[in-house]
């Protein structure tokens, strides 16, 4: 290391540093001097940051094509003349790396200092939002999570020049020129009025079409006001149109630690797939088709691990944050990152198999090409605006689609070329894999894993099947906007990917169980070690089906055959594995790597099975059945609400009763302006929570068997619809909370009455001795009182028919009733409704009509159709309760995947070291 | 024949067949006059919410019954209920995809998941950065 800081390849790049130092010095010292212009606007940091961006671009060029003469000089062997050209790839990444350092930073300083002349700054923070919350806000856009990305890709290049000693050039001038590209998708060079080269984040907020409109409006307006209000002139030429903007802020529903965690975890995974890739290239390009694989390997290991706990902090965080109600919903936006993963995973099983035997090398070249041209696509699905449609959080569009199009094209064209051109030169034992070999039935598992991405893709993909069956008709002749009948994404789609992905789970948890049992490069097997082979695999689906039969007795639900597989090949997995490091390994730890993510694997099969198959709505209540029949099997997710009165006990499914005891407000700390020119800090009250007390009760003893409170809140803004009216609440977002066992979860969520609109008149229709709840209370149909009424509004006259409904109020929490006559007649054949007020509760009843019983039937039977008025406070919350059994075997099980890939990847690294120093002694 | 060649056709044949079944089962977007024509299938209607018309969510009722009425494409207006809660900003909803059946009894149109789609970003800003010039009554800058 310390050598290398003294080696002129690092001090001449070091020194050349200067350049874009001068240019952040000149610009600041301008800055410094003008920090802003008459009409408020600091546009030194968009000038200085739009020359970065382009410094950024022209430096990865440069480094990529510097790096590409090196390698041929290097394989010409011209030595001298690669080193130096090596160093100018150096240099240029050095550059390129630091501009990214300097952009990132700078508009960092831009959101800090809440400068709305940039869009991007106007867009994404705002005057109330949190410090903390200042980084979800810089990677909440497209601009921002590029340059999340490209920041990853630059410091995996600066440990690649540590590291990649030969692999140096080739490997680095993938990373020049695939840093080069994304460069473009922030260049922000406009060629005519529609297109564009990129998006800018120093686009000033008055170059966008809506801020000239604003900004051209505020003019107006501010010479209108100051000619009608002389006396205020000198203040009203003070202000700018930015004096108004107060920021859009970041979305409610981000502004919590996944986002701050998840998207650098997944950005950095994505970014971590570039270096296999890398090494793909470089060995079709230096024809050393072997020797890239073991550090392409290592690095594999690394990407899957990192990209594999970035997916699964999405589903946390859509469990834990959301109110999705569940942590994987198969949307596009989701598959378009597990898919590049699968393919990663079987790139680093056929990798293992060519390290070890030498077959598979061309399959793991395609799977590591794959998986990047896979990150890619992912990017444009979720980048170009074709996912609008299908996916609740793919990014808005920005007009990149052409970009994106190209990118993706020659993303897939270029290596794949390059891979048939030197498919011939590809090395292969001249023996096949024996039918009993390992690397057979692993690379069988990897093509399952091939064959479970394309189905995920191609489902996921159907709106740019839409678009391009567009384009082609439009190409013949067809016209309109939209000439081909679109395909609709299925209409049930979790069932519909789940039933195509249940034979690829069960197959590859039973190809993870079996195949370490093999021996590599083995074609037959003795009639012993066949035996000890068919008694192992025996072995462990005994203790699988006695597992399985022992869980599905405490989940009687799940005796459907089919889960009841999945859940058998699960078991079967983990035990199969366990068995191997006891007994083939015995325990020894530097294999554990493969037994850990594996067992892994079996347990999350199992958890998912579990929680996913079994995941139930406890809160509902089976008197609102109204749609069960029009929807059938559709209907599941249904009657999930249910409507909690204030400390009132409500029985729900599972033999639980909850009760909404309480409210808390809670307030965070905003800076506001004091009104001379400074900021304070006060105190905003911005959300509420709800106190849900949960009680499950023995039905025999009724005992109470269990109990638990949780606290799920929503956001919220103070809204003023117009200027005299009174600030409402208006939610931004809801918040669960869920409440852990060891063996399930309870998931709460809960909504206030205010977000509902106020209720009028409420019709029902009951019987005699029926309740309906009232916000407060509960009233029973009493009785029918035919005696004369002495209602105040009614006098008798000849021929009425009154019929007096007595009504009986009763209060919640203790003994105390009221009572209510509204009186229904019929006077002349018509029917007249007088209504009744109880006073006290502001409580209005009124009859509708009377439906007598028909012959024969009990009196009792007879209904009356009640409409009341409830005018008293409302205080309810509208609950979702979901349990979900065995969920942390969907946790511990991805937990441990991840966990092996690391372990793996540090097995891989110290098995490298120890070869080493063997060497070197 | 190489066994790796068998395995290789194996799994494309597969791949094609599996690919062909799942196009099959891709569902087409359709209208309420289809949906109507036939109530035993579930359709995919594209629309807009109508806002003349009530949308009723009103959970002191039923917390599980949702009505609005929306206009398909070719024009044609149904009223739609669904067992849920009113989704977040619905009324700001530019369009609406049902999945779901037709009740031809009650001629209304049963839904068992509605998908929105919100006004674009950029829009929604618009709208948001409302301004001010005078210190009384605020303005916006709306625009469609």
């Amino acid at each position: 290391m310390k050598s290398l800081i003294q080696s002129p390849i690092v001090k001449v790049p070091l020194a050349l540093l200067g350049i874009p130092l001068f240019f952040l010095l000149f610009f600041l010292i301008l800055g410094g001097i003008d920090s802003a212009n008459n009409i408020g606007e600091h546009s030194w940091a968009g000038i200085l940051g739009h020359n970065l961006i382009i410094l950024a671009f022209v430096s990865s060029g440069f480094s990529s094509f510097a790096y590409m003469v090196a390698n041929q000089k290097h394989q010409n062997n011209y030595l001298a003349q690669s080193k130096s050209w090596q160093s100018l790839g150096r240099i240029g990444f050095l550059i390129h790396g630091l501009s990214i350092f300097a952009i990132i930073g700078l508009i960092f300083f831009m959101m800090i200092n809440r400068m709305y002349e940039y869009d991007y700054v106007l867009g994404h923070t705002s005057d109330d939002l949190p410090f903390r919350y200042i980084f979800s806000a810089f990677w909440e856009g497209q601009e921002g999570s590029f340059l999340l990305w490209m920041f990853w890709h630059v410091v995996l290049g600066f440990v690649l020049i540590l590291t990649a000693k030969r692999w140096e050039n080739p490997v680095m001038s993938v990373v020049g020129i695939i840093q080069a590209v994304l460069t473009t998708m922030i260049l922000g060079i406009y060629l005519s009025e529609s297109i564009h080269i990129g998006a800018n984040p120093f686009l000033l907020f008055r170059d966008t079409e809506s801020g000239l409109q604003y900004f051209s409006q505020f003019t107006q307006q501010l010479e209108a006001q100051i000619q009608l209000q002389p006396s205020r002139a000198a203040e009203l030429e003070g202000m700018t149109y930015l004096t108004n903007l107060k920021g859009k802020g970041l979305n409610p529903l981000l502004q919590n630690y996944w986002m701050i965690i998840h998207p650098p975890t997944l950005f950095l995974g994505f970014a971590s797939t570039l270096v296999p890739f890398a090494f793909a290239i470089a060995g079709l390009w230096t024809g050393e088709h072997r020797k890239w694989i073991r550090p392409a390997l290592t690095w594999a290991l690394f990407s899957g691990a990192i990209l594999g706990t970035g997916i699964l902090m999405g589903g946390v965080w859509a469990y834990e944050a959301l109110s999705f109600g569940g942590y994987w919903a198969w949307d596009p936006v989701e598959n378009a990152s597990l898919v590049p993963w699968i393919i990663l995973v079987a790139g680093i099983h056929t990798a293992l198999v060519a390290k070890a035997t030498g077959h598979s090398i061309r399959s793991t070249y395609i799977f590591f090409i794959l998986t990047f041209i896979l990150i890619i696509y992912s990017t444009f699905l979720t980048r170009s605006g074709i996912l609008s449609d299908t996916s609740v959080h793919a990014f808005t569009e920005m007009g990149l689609m052409r970009q994106l199009v190209l990118f993706i094209l020659s993303i897939i064209i270029i290596p794949f070329s390059l891979y048939f051109y030197r498919r011939k030169s590809i090395p292969k034992p001249a023996k096949e894999e024996g039918a009993v070999s390992r690397e057979l039935w692993m690379f069988i598992g990897s093509l399952t894993l091939l064959f479970s991405a394309c189905l995920i893709t191609y489902t996921t993909s159907i709106p740019v099947w839409n678009a391009v069956a567009d384009q082609f008709a439009l190409l013949f002749g067809a016209t309109g906007e939209n000439p081909v009948a679109d395909i609709a994404p299925p209409a049930d789609d979790v069932a519909f990917y789940n039933q195509y992905q249940y034979p690829i789970g069960i197959a590859i948890s039973i190809l993870t169980a079996f195949t370490q049992f093999l021996h590599y490069r083995r074609s037959t097997m003795t009639p012993t070690q066949r035996n000890r082979f068919f008694a192992i695999i025996g072995i462990c689906i005994a203790l699988a089906i006695m597992a399985s039969v022992l869980m599905s007795s405490m989940y009687p639900n799940i005796n459907h055959a089919g889960y009841f597989i999945l859940v058998i090949c699960g078991f079967f997995t983990v035990f199969a594995n366990l068995y191997y490091i006891l007994t083939v390994v015995s325990g020894k730890i530097h294999v554990a790597g493969s037994v850990v993510a594996h067992i892994g694997f079996g347990l999350l099969m199992v958890g998912v099975v579990f929680s996913g198959a079994l995941k139930n709505s406890i809160s509902w209540d089976p008197k609102f059945n109204e749609l069960d029949g029009a929807l059938g099997g559709l209907n599941k997710q249904s009657n999930k609400n249910i409507r909690l009165p204030k400390g009132f006990p409500v029985k729900i499914q599972d033999n639980y009763t909850v009760t909404y005891a309480k409210r808390d407000t809670l307030y965070h700390d905003v800076l506001v302006p004091d009104g001379n020119g400074g900021t304070i800090q006060k105190k905003v009250d911005h959300s509420q929570a709800y106190h849900l007390v949960f009680e499950k009760t023995d039905p025999i003893t009724g005992q109470v068997i269990e109990k638990f409170i949780t606290k799920p809140n929503v956001l919220y803004k103070e809204q003023q619809a117009q200027a005299n009216s009174l600030p409402k609440l208006k939610m931004e977002a809801a918040n669960p909370d869920t409440r852990h066992y060891f063996s399930h979860d309870v998931f709460t969520l809960a909504i206030p009455e205010w977000a509902f609109e106020e209720t009028g008149w409420i019709t029902d229709t009951i019987s005699m001795s029926d309740t309906i709840y009232t916000r407060k209370n509960y009233a029973v149909f009493d009785n029918i009182d035919a005696q004369m009424p002495t209602h105040d509004n009614y006098t008798y006259r000849e021929g009425d028919i009154p019929i007096t409904v007595v009504i009986r109020v009763h209060a919640l929490d203790s003994d105390q009733y009221w009572e209510a006559r509204p009186l229904y007649y019929i006077r002349d054949k018509s029917e007249f409704s007088i209504p009744d007020k109880i006073e006290e509760l502001n409580l209005t009843f009124k009859v509708n009509k009377i439906i007598p019983p028909k012959n024969g039937e009990d009196k009792r039977r007879g209904r009356v159709v009640l409409e009341f008025l409830d005018k008293s406070e409302r205080d309810f919350v509208v609950v979702q309760a979901i349990v979900f059994p065995m969920i942390n075997l969907v946790w511990l099980g991805s937990i441990m995947m991840m966990l092996g890939l690391f372990m793996s990847m540090f097995q891989r690294r110290n098995k490298k070291r120890q070869e080493k120093e063997i060497i070197e002694v | 024949m190489k066994t790796s060649n068998i395995i290789g056709l194996i799994a494309i044949a597969a791949a094609i067949g599996i690919l062909i079944s799942m196009t099959a089962n891709f569902s087409q977007y359709t209208n309420f006059e289809a949906a109507i024509q036939q109530p035993d299938n579930t359709h995919q209607i594209v629309g807009k919410l109508s806002l003349d018309d009530p949308i009723i969510y009103n959970p002191e009722i039923d917390p599980n019954s949702f009505s609005f009425f929306m206009i398909d494409e070719d024009g044609l207006k149904k009223k739609v209920i669904c067992q849920r809660d009113k989704p977040q900003d619905f009324e700001r909803s530019e369009q609406v995809v049902l999945k779901g059946r037709m009740d031809i009894k009650k001629d209304l149109f049963v839904a068992h998941e509605i998908q929105l789609k919100c006004p674009s970003k950029y829009q929604d800003e618009a709208i948001q950065k409302g301004y001010d010039t005078s210190g009384g009554s605020k303005n916006t800058t709306a625009e469609k």
